[in-house]
Order: structure tokens, then sequence, then C-alpha cells
């Protein structure tokens, strides 16, 4: 019973999640995308209060209006080299689901783009690139005109279990 | 031979009529005991008919007595002829007796019905023997073996249902006092138990029984309700329709079994000479102390059981809402319906003392709901009890579920209850009113000595006024008593509406309100250099201000909920340890943040365990040493200084210092040596594994005890405090902070980072002299602070900071010396920025678990400061 709900539940959420509005930004050379639902707002880069003893990605805290919100940098957190930020640097403030609550967590990304409306037709699945590099948190590639842009399933991507997974070793 | 017996009686019998005079009703009533002999001779013969025939004529003599007839005469011959045919009757049964057959045609004309074969010895096997089963139980016969045969055959179907039916017209026609009536029903009910013995399932057996005793009682006493054997001749009739559909009886009788028993237990009660007789006649005294719980009803009480547990929880915790907010229908409603339900269902399985009392307390609350009047404190008080005593009484039905028997529960007092329940309803719904003379003396218009003048003169003119009597005795002006009348009318405060909002919402105002305040301090600032902005800034500042406060007050709530359940806690564990314990409370109004309840709630429980089981000593104790028998705890709250403190004091036996240094000196605490003052003994309690109470209870004991309390305050920034006196009692003080959301902090700079210290932890900030600073190995730095040697801790170092490879010596730096768990260490800060309250965020899950890390705070200037766990930082050196 709770098997069938549980696939069901897959199963909605991925045709729901798949077809319908992104954010896109541009990390190094790469698009990526970010389901709508999911970002609460993009603020410019503001002073970030480092954190210690947290892994390298963790840029650490900022004060979104009285609130303490961790600031991840996603060219670290993806492995790419970290560039000095600039006018164009964004934190992209998304919602996420962790265990039973929804959390707030800034990411730091080169440059925001667009909104796209990017249809199931136009995905694909994730490629396999073997154990050299994990997919688990690519929802699909979406071939928009000439590009290719990565939709990312930030839920996974900002797990506090990635995190803390990541700060142990 | 016990047909010799019969025949004396019929020839005595016709004796007697002969002699008697149909217009005396005299010598008329003269015969009836012959003929209640006669009748009891006959059933014990199994001759059926012809006790019927003797009934009859008992009831015509009986008619004959009372309406006088005018015809006496008739009557005599009537009896006579009832005589004669008795008498033919019983010699054809008499001749009949060996024979294994009965003959239906030696029956005479003149009984109505065919004498059914009469003897019971004949021990026949044929079946067709209406009466094989029906034995009775007189002394001079042999009792029959047990009977092969079904139990519940046709026959015997038939036999029962023709006592029942006999039965039925015995109590129709009984009437108060009527002894020999009484005599019947006992004969008809021991043939009834006698045809029931080998039935199966032993209800039929067991409710005659039942019947049997209760008649018993009836016939030792006077009682005249027949409601109870009523009762269950229904219940036995339904029984034996069941058993001729061979169907298996499956509904409740407990309550019909409780109703007989419990005429019956009042009546032992009262004469106990009785409970002889209730053993001679063979009645199983178990049987009378507790029913036994049927099958189908032990399901329905457990379902009752857990329900209504659960039911009285929630009443519990409505209540102590409904106490903050008194008039809010919702609560009321809330608290009703659980009663109603426990009413409904406890009614339902015969639970009759839970009913009443349920009962009772719905009554109250439904006037409550209804708008006539407001729960006050004392109702609070008194449903509280009643949850209480329910309890008990649920308990009781648990046990039972338990035992199989349902429990006697007639030592929990139910009935006064539900008289305070009673008069309480009536109090309120009248408005209770202060006394006038009371109201006077309250407002010194009237001194005592007057007023208790008037009052005695009133108990001569009781038809006149307080008030007038005053007036006349030129005591008080009128506008003065007109006044005081007008203070009597109660002045119903309408408590403030309320409005329920989540503390998300709170927290976000909260958090809101202090960015106001951030940007309000930047705006201010930046316009210091003109006059006029300033102006208005400033204002703005003030109305910041004053919205934080009042932010922050929304998060506090009474202290009272807490204190609360601490009465139970006390009265619980009073019981339990046999103690008497009173407990007071004192500013249970003092508000608190709703956080810091939480944890609070825990450390008190501990304490008052500790206070109840070691500190309050057992009755005789208290006696001996000149103390009141009922210990006494205090509970009080106040504000002090930023913080809230909590005392409970017990004027119980007090720490024994002596026995705490003896068990400290036991496990290597201390050496002894030490010049301890009281407190720093009375601390030792407070390590871990300490415990100098001589025997493990129930309650507490087990040494895990005040450790935990002081390193459960510790982790809401509390502090805990102990005074005692010996043979006085004990005072324990907790201090919390009034909300954990607050902490005092003293902003430092490491490099180009700048954090917060708790002010709590920190014991001194000092530059260091060159001299001062030593190193170990060359690398392990220390600081030398009135000759004591503490480590220090480079900050930059453990967090990495941008200048932490530059490695400053450490008398350039400033250090601050912090304790933690009595440990100290320097931390080598370069500044420090000063003192304020910071308001504590948490980082948000993923970073939660960061090492020397307690939260962040916003500072003045907008960015997140990071607040140190200085165990933490310990830690990871």
């Amino acid at each position: 019973m709770t098997e069938t709900q549980e696939t069901l539940n897959q199963a909605v959420q991925s045709t729901t999640l798949k077809t319908g509005k992104y954010l896109t930004f541009t990390l190094a050379d790469e698009e990526y995308g970010i389901g709508i639902l999911k970002v609460k707002e993009i603020i410019g880069m503001m002073a970030i209060t480092s954190v210690p003893r947290t892994p390298d990605f963790v840029k650490g805290v900022i004060n979104l209006r009285g609130k303490v919100i961790p600031v991840i940098d996603l060219r670290l957190k993806f492995g790419m080299a970290s560039i000095p930020y600039t006018d164009r640097t964004c934190i992209i403030v998304v919602e996420i689901d962790s265990d039973d609550m929804t959390i707030q967590i800034g990411i730091v990304v080169d440059a925001v783009s667009e909104v796209l409306n990017i249809k199931e037709e136009e995905i694909e699945n994730a490629p396999s690139f073997g154990t050299s590099l994990s997919t688990d948190y690519i929802l699909g590639m979406a071939k928009i005109d000439k590009g290719v842009k990565i939709l990312l399933d930030i839920d996974r991507v900002l797990s506090a279990k990635e995190i803390q997974l990541l700060g142990e070793t | 031979m016990p047909y010799e017996i019969m025949k004396d009686l019929i020839e005595k019998f016709s004796c007697e009529l002969v002699l008697a005079d149909p217009d005396d009703s005299q010598t008329m009533s003269g015969l009836l005991p012959v003929l209640k002999k006669m009748h009891g001779e006959c059933k014990r013969l199994s001759l059926q008919p012809e006790a019927g025939e003797i009934l009859r004529a008992r009831d015509l003599i009986a008619r004959g007595i009372k309406d006088d007839p005018a015809d006496g005469a008739d009557l005599v011959a009537s009896l006579e002829t009832f005589i004669a045919d008795l008498s033919a009757g019983v010699e054809a049964a008499r001749k009949s007796e060996p024979a294994v057959e009965t003959d239906p045609a030696d029956a005479p004309a003149g009984i109505s019905e065919t004498i059914e074969a009469a003897e019971t010895d004949a021990a026949a096997p044929d079946a067709a023997a209406p009466d094989t089963a029906e034995q009775t139980d007189a002394p001079d016969m042999q009792p029959t073996e047990s009977d092969p045969e079904p139990a519940a055959g046709p026959e015997c179907c038939a036999e029962l249902e023709k006592k029942l039916d006999e039965f039925t017209l015995l109590i129709g026609g009984f009437c108060p006092g009527e002894i020999p009536v009484l005599g019947d029903m006992l004969n008809n009910l021991d043939g009834l138990m006698a045809l029931s013995k080998n039935i199966a399932p032993s209800l039929f057996h067991d409710i005659a029984l039942a019947c049997k005793t209760y008649v018993e009682t009836m016939t030792m006493e006077e009682i005249s309700s027949t409601r109870p054997v009523e009762e269950a001749l229904v219940l036995l009739k339904s029984i034996l329709s069941h058993m001729k559909r061979n169907e298996p009886f499956a509904f409740d009788c407990s309550d019909v079994l409780e109703l007989l028993e419990i005429r019956f237990s009042e009546e032992k009660t009262a004469k106990p000479v009785q409970e002889e007789s209730a053993a001679d006649n063979q009645a199983e005294p178990e049987n009378k102390a507790s029913v036994k719980i049927s099958g189908d009803d032990m399901e329905i009480l457990i379902d009752f059981v857990s329900e209504a547990q659960e039911n009285l929880e929630t009443i519990e915790v409505n209540l102590i809402d409904l106490e903050q907010d008194p008039a809010n229908m919702e609560i009321i409603n809330n608290i009703f319906r659980p009663f109603h339900t426990i009413k409904g269902v406890s009614g339902f399985l015969s639970l009759n003392r839970i009913n009443r009392l349920a009962h009772a307390t719905e009554n109250l609350l439904d006037s409550a709901r209804s708008g006539e009047f407001i729960i006050n404190d004392t109702a609070t008080d008194v449903i509280l009890e009643s949850v209480d005593t329910l309890k008990q009484l649920i308990e009781r039905v648990s046990e039972g579920i338990n035992t199989g028997f349902m429990p006697r529960d007639d030592d929990i007092d139910v009935d006064s209850l539900r008289d305070k329940l009673q008069t309480l309803q009536r109090a309120l719904i009248r408005g209770d009113r202060e006394p006038l003379g009371e109201i006077l003396v309250k407002k010194k218009m009237v001194d005592q000595t007057s007023l208790d003048q008037a009052l005695e003169d009133q108990k001569d003119h009781p038809d006149r006024k307080l008030g007038e009597i005053l007036v006349d005795a030129k005591k008080v002006q009128p506008g003065q008593v007109a006044s005081a009348l007008m203070d009597q009318v109660p002045s119903r405060k309408k408590p403030d509406t309320q409005v329920k909002v989540s503390t998300r919402k709170l927290d976000d105002l909260v958090d809101y309100a202090g960015e106001l305040v951030i940007a309000q301090s930047m705006l201010k600032q930046k316009t210091m250099d003109y006059p006029l902005i300033s102006q208005n800034v400033s204002q703005l500042g003030q109305i910041v201000t004053n919205m934080q406060t009042i932010a922050m007050s929304m998060r506090m709530i009474s202290i009272k909920a807490t204190f609360m359940k601490m009465i139970r806690l006390v009265r619980d564990l009073a019981k339990k340890s046999g103690k008497e314990v009173n407990l007071t409370m004192q500013g249970e109004d003092t508000e608190i943040d709703r956080n810091v309840v939480d944890a609070l709630y825990e450390p008190m429980v501990h304490m008052i365990r500790n206070s109840v089981d070691h500190g309050i000593e057992a009755v005789s104790d208290r006696l001996e040493k000149g103390k009141p028998a009922q210990g006494e705890i205090v509970l009080r709250a106040y504000h002090k200084g930023g913080h809230i403190m909590i005392e409970i004091e017990d004027d119980g036996k007090g720490l024994d210092r002596d026995a705490i240094l003896e068990k400290a000196k036991h496990t290597g605490l201390v050496t002894g040596k030490e010049n301890m003052t009281d407190a720093q003994v009375y601390d030792l309690i407070m390590q871990p594994g300490f415990s100098t109470a001589k025997q493990i209870t129930d309650v507490s004991g087990r040494g895990v005890g005040m450790d935990v309390v002081k390193s459960g305050l510790e982790k809401f920034r509390g502090q805990l405090q102990i005074a005692s006196k010996k043979g006085r009692g004990t005072k324990f003080t907790i201090s919390l902070p009034l909300t954990l959301a607050i902490i005092d902090g003293m902003l430092v700079r490491v490099d180009e980072e700048k954090y917060v210290i708790p002010t709590m932890a920190i014991q001194k900030a000092f530059k260091p002299g060159k001299d001062e600073c030593f190193t170990v190995e060359g690398k392990g730095e220390m600081v030398k602070d009135r000759g004591n040697l503490i480590p220090v801790i480079r900050l930059n170092n453990i967090y990495a900071t941008n200048g932490a490879d530059k490695k400053k010596p450490v008398h350039q730096g400033l250090v601050v010396v912090v304790e933690s768990k009595d440990e100290k260490r320097a931390f080598l800060i370069d500044e420090l920025l000063g003192k304020d309250e910071y308001v504590i965020k948490s980082l948000g899950a993923h970073l939660e678990g960061v090492e020397g890390l307690a939260g962040g705070a916003i500072l003045a200037d907008g960015r997140v400061g990071l607040i140190l766990d200085v165990h933490g930082i310990f830690n990871i050196m």
C-alpha cells in the first residue's frame, strides 16, 4: 500500500516537476535551471558571514530581513573553480524540503538568465557518466534552441545529508 | 415418608377449616400458615399442580379476608372441595411413587392439571418424565446423581418456563410484608436453581442464586422493592428463550446482577446479622463482593477505559486552557463533550458511580456552556477534582478487567463531590456575592465589632436587612451602604478577546521588529547631522522600540499551567509515598517565554519529586519533630533582573551536610579536608551519580538526580541554587533567562570577524603582560591569572580567519577568561566591541551541528554575527 503510494507520488512528482517554468542561470559556461516554484527570490551579492568548520562550498550565512540563512556557492559545490564575485553574481534564495520542514537556502550563481517554459518532450533524462560523475540531482537535460540547460533537482543538491556528508570528508 | 407429612398437613387443614368461622378473618387467616406449609411440602415433593391449587386456595382466603365476601359459606365450601381434591391428588401421587411411569389418568378431576409424575427419585431413564432434573435440597431426601441428560433439554426448558411463570405470578401478587409469599418465592427459586444446576453456562443458575439471596434478604428485612427480582425475572425469561432456540445468551446482565447485589449489600451493611443468614443460604460470598464480568462486557469495558482515559487527558489540557480564557465557548465545549461521552458510555455499562459523577460535572459545564456563568478558579478546581475521582474509578474498572471481576468502588467518595458540584453550580448561577458586611469592613466604613453586633441583631430580626440595621444604629451613612451594594454585584469583567496565532508568525514578527530596530539605528546614524530629520527619526525609534517590546511579550505565557501540572504531580507522589503534602503556589501569573516553560518543566518535576520523596518526612516522623502532619511545598515565581526565578521550597528534613560530605568523601569528590561553605557542600549533590537516598524508590533515588537537573538547566542558560537548613527544609532556586531567544553577549573582534561570547561564561577579560604568558613545549600557550595557569585558545586558529597564519604573540592581544562546566580557558581576541543583548537565530538545519557555534545573531550593522558555544570550543581543542 505505502509502496504503491510512494511510486505513485514519485510518478506525479516527476511529471509535474518536469514540465513547467524554470529559472535559468549560468555557472561558468554551463546553463542550469531550477523549477520556478522552488525559487523564493533573487538578491544581489551581500555581506556573507563565513561559518568556520564547514565545507568549502558553504560560504556562510546572511541576514535576509532578520532571518539567518546559509549560502552555498554552487560553483564550489559542483567542483568548479571559484571566481571573484562580480556585479552579475547573484544569490538565488530557494526553498527546499528538508525532512519535514521547508528551509531557505541561498545559492551563489554567476548570473541569472531568464525564466523559461520547458515542456516535457524537450527534456531528456540525465545522462549517465558512470561512477565518475553523480547525476542524482539532475532532473534532466532540456534542449532549447541550440543550447542545453541542465535542470537541477535542488532539493537533492542542497539536502542536509549531502552537505553534512561532504562536511565530514 | 414425605407423603405422611403432607397427609398430616391436609388433615390439619381440614380440622382447621371445620373450626374456622368464615365471618371471622382471624380464624380464616389462621389457615394460611398451614397452607403455606402444605405448599412448601408440595414443592418438595414436586407436586406442581397441587402446589398451584394451594396457591389458588390461599388467594381465595386472602381475598375473603380482605373483601369480606357476603357469602362466607361459599368460601368454606370451595375450600373443602379443594382440600378433598388435594388429598386425593396427594394420595394418587403417593401411590404412583414406586411406579416407573406416571399415569395421567390417576389425577383426580378436581385438580385442574394432570399430576405430573411426582417423584424424582424414580431416577427414570425415561426422558419423558418431565421433572427428572427437578430436585430439591430437602435434607431428608437423597440427592440425585447428576443427570446425564443434556442439561437444557426441551423438557427442562418447559419446566423452567413453568416455574418462571409461577414466579411471575408470585411477584405480581406480592404485597409488602407478606412473608408466606416470600417463602413461596424462595421455594420456586430453589426449584429453578435445581433445574438449572446442570445447564452449561452457569448464568441462569447464578442469577437464580442472586435472586434467592435477595429474596432471603427481603424475608429477613422489610425490603419491599421487588424491582431487582423483576428485572432478574425478565432476564431469566430471555435466557430461557435463548436456550430453547439453542442460541447462546450474549447480552449484558451485569446491571441486573449489580442491582440485586447493591440492594443486598446496602442491607448487609445496615444489618450485619444478615450476613450469617446469607451465608447459611449457601450464597457464595465471592459472588456478593464482585460481579463477574462477562466476555462481551469485557470488550466494551476495555474500549471504555482507554477512551475515557484519553478523554480525561483532553479535559485536563483544556481546563488549563480554559483558565487562560474562561469565556471561550470552544474550550468549554471541548471539556463538556468528553464528560458527556463518559457519562453516556458509563450509563450504558452500568458503572453507576462514574455515571453519576460525570453527569453532575456535565451539568455544571452545561450551565457554563449556556452562558449562565463563567467558570472561575473554584469551578476549575472542582472539575479537576472530579477528573481525578473519575480517573480513580476508571482505574478500578481497568483493574476489574484484569481480574475478571468488577471490583467494588464504594470506598471512592462520589456523592460529596457531586454535592459540591451541584452547590457550586447553584452558587455560580446566583452569582456569588461577597457579604455586604465584609465589603463595608474592607472599605473601612464600619468596624468589625459593630458589624458583629449588627449581625447579632439580625439574628433576632431575621426579616431586617443588614444595611438597615447598620444605618439605624448610625454606624454608616445610607449612601455608603448603597455604594457597597453596588460593589456587591460582581462586576463581570469581560475578558479580552483572544486570537490564536501560529508561533511561526509570531517569530516572524519578532524577527521583523528586530530588523526594524536595526534599520532605524542605521538611519539614525546617517541622519545625525540633519537636526530636522533626526528628530523624526528618534520619534520613530521610540515607536519601533515599543513595537519590539510588544512583539517580544506576545511570546510570553503565564507559568500557571506548569505549576498546575505540579499540583497533580505532588498529589500523585504524596499518595504513592503515603505522605501528606500540600502545594502552594505564589506568583503563578508570572509570565515567561513559552520556550522557557518547556525548559522548566523537567527540572521542576525532578525537584518536586526530590522534595516529596526525600525532603518531606513521613507523617509519624513529622509529628515526632513537632511539625504539622501535612508537609508544605511552596512554588514561587518572580522576575529578577531579566531572569525568571522559580523557587521550590519544602519544610522537610533539609539537606544533611554531614551525610553529603561523607558520601562525597566516599566517592572521592572531596578529601574532607577542605573548608567548604554550606553552599559548596550542597552543590555536591549536583554531581553526577550523587544520591544520599538510602533507598531507591519508585519515585526517586536512582542516582541520576540533581546533575540531570543542573545540566538540563544549563542547556537553557539557567542556574540552580540550593539553600537548606537541616530539619527545617530546603529551598531550590532556579534562575532562567526570561526568554531563550535573547542572550546577553560580548561582541569581540578576531581579525576581521566578529563573534559573540555569552556573557554568562565570561569571567574576566584582560591584557596579559609579557611575563604572564607561558608556553608548554613551545606550543601550548598559557596565561597566568592570579596565580592560576589557564590554557589559551586562539579563536582565529579554530575559526580559520584570514589572519590565522600570522601568529601574533599572546601579550599583544586581549584574553577573555571563560568558564564552562568548571573548566577555564582563555580566548585570545583582538578587540572587545561591547556588550549587548542578541536575539539568537538558528543557522538552519544545514549548519546546526557545527561545533563551537550556538547560533547566529544579527549585529547592529545588519550583518550576521556568530555566537560561540564556549563548551563546544573546549571540546574542539
